[in-house]
């Protein structure tokens, strides 16, 4: 299951609601639900953010097998950025230390169970795994 | 379904922010204008009712960090209140607890502007 969305952060509620769509009734948790749309949103308004030069849709597939969730989101058309290699920051940083955009990827790594990023013919993919909780 | 609003209210000394629904990307500079608006009306004493806030992204964390040093350079804070576990275990993940107020209710965050309600 996947569909395209336009490149811009006014595509969330469509977004939300395509994985609303295809979660419901996989058993999935309330906060699992909100971790999706959570790690989703920081991975999406990146390539809205750092590949904004490519006005291409965004690709982003749902799949389901047994108890694990993936969600896959492609770039089309852009430079690599792997966000898996963005620097970490430590919550006791002072406030005027912290940088906004590392705090993101840093819970989006918390709250997946596995994050791959791959990128071939110009397309950024990546690739999620969510193990569904009873 | 991603609709965001806040309703503003006063409670003498202190403002009173209500945020309802999903705070995202595309939404959080509705939250930003409202600060934005408050500091210019030099109101530093400040509640987020976060009762019905159904979702905070990164982008809804980044605005209270945004205006949480100006707001306590002038004597005043940022205080949350009634979130859900969810929303919670978000700020909680970021540390964010250690940061700023965060209480149960909105009275308990009121209660806790004490000294400065009185200096006024």
């Amino acid at each position: 299951m996947q569909r395209d969305f336009t490149k811009a952060v006014s595509s969330l509620s469509e977004i939300f609601a395509f994985i609303d769509e295809h979660v419901a009734g996989t058993g999935i948790s309330p906060a699992g639900v909100y971790a999706m749309y959570f790690v989703v949103e920081e991975l999406f308004t990146n390539m809205v953010k750092y590949a904004a030069a490519s006005a291409e849709d965004v690709t982003i597939a749902v799949g389901i097998d047994g108890s694990r969730l993936t969600i896959q989101l492609t770039d089309h058309n852009v430079e690599p950025f792997d966000p898996a290699n963005a620097p970490k920051v430590d919550p006791s940083t002072p406030l005027q230390e912290r940088r906004i955009g590392g705090l993101g990827i840093q819970l989006v790594q918390q709250m997946v169970d596995d994050l791959q990023y791959s990128y071939a013919d110009r397309c950024s993919t990546i690739t999620i795994t969510k193990t569904l909780e009873p | 379904m991603s609709e965001f609003t806040i309703a503003q209210r006063e409670r003498e000394a202190v403002h009173v922010l209500e945020l309802k629904g999903y705070l995202d990307a595309h939404t959080a500079p509705k939250l930003e204008e409202a600060f934005q608006g408050l500091l210019k009306d030099q109101r530093f004493n400040i509640i987020v009712n976060c009762k019905d806030l159904s979702y905070i992204s990164s982008a809804g964390l980044g605005v209270f960090m945004a205006y949480i040093e100006d707001v306590r350079k002038n004597n005043g804070d940022i205080k949350l209140s009634n979130m859900s576990t969810k929303v919670y275990n978000v700020f909680d993940l970021l540390g964010f607890p250690l940061l700023y107020e965060i209480t149960p209710d909105e009275q308990d965050a009121y209660n806790k502007f004490g000294n400065a309600l009185t200096r006024k």
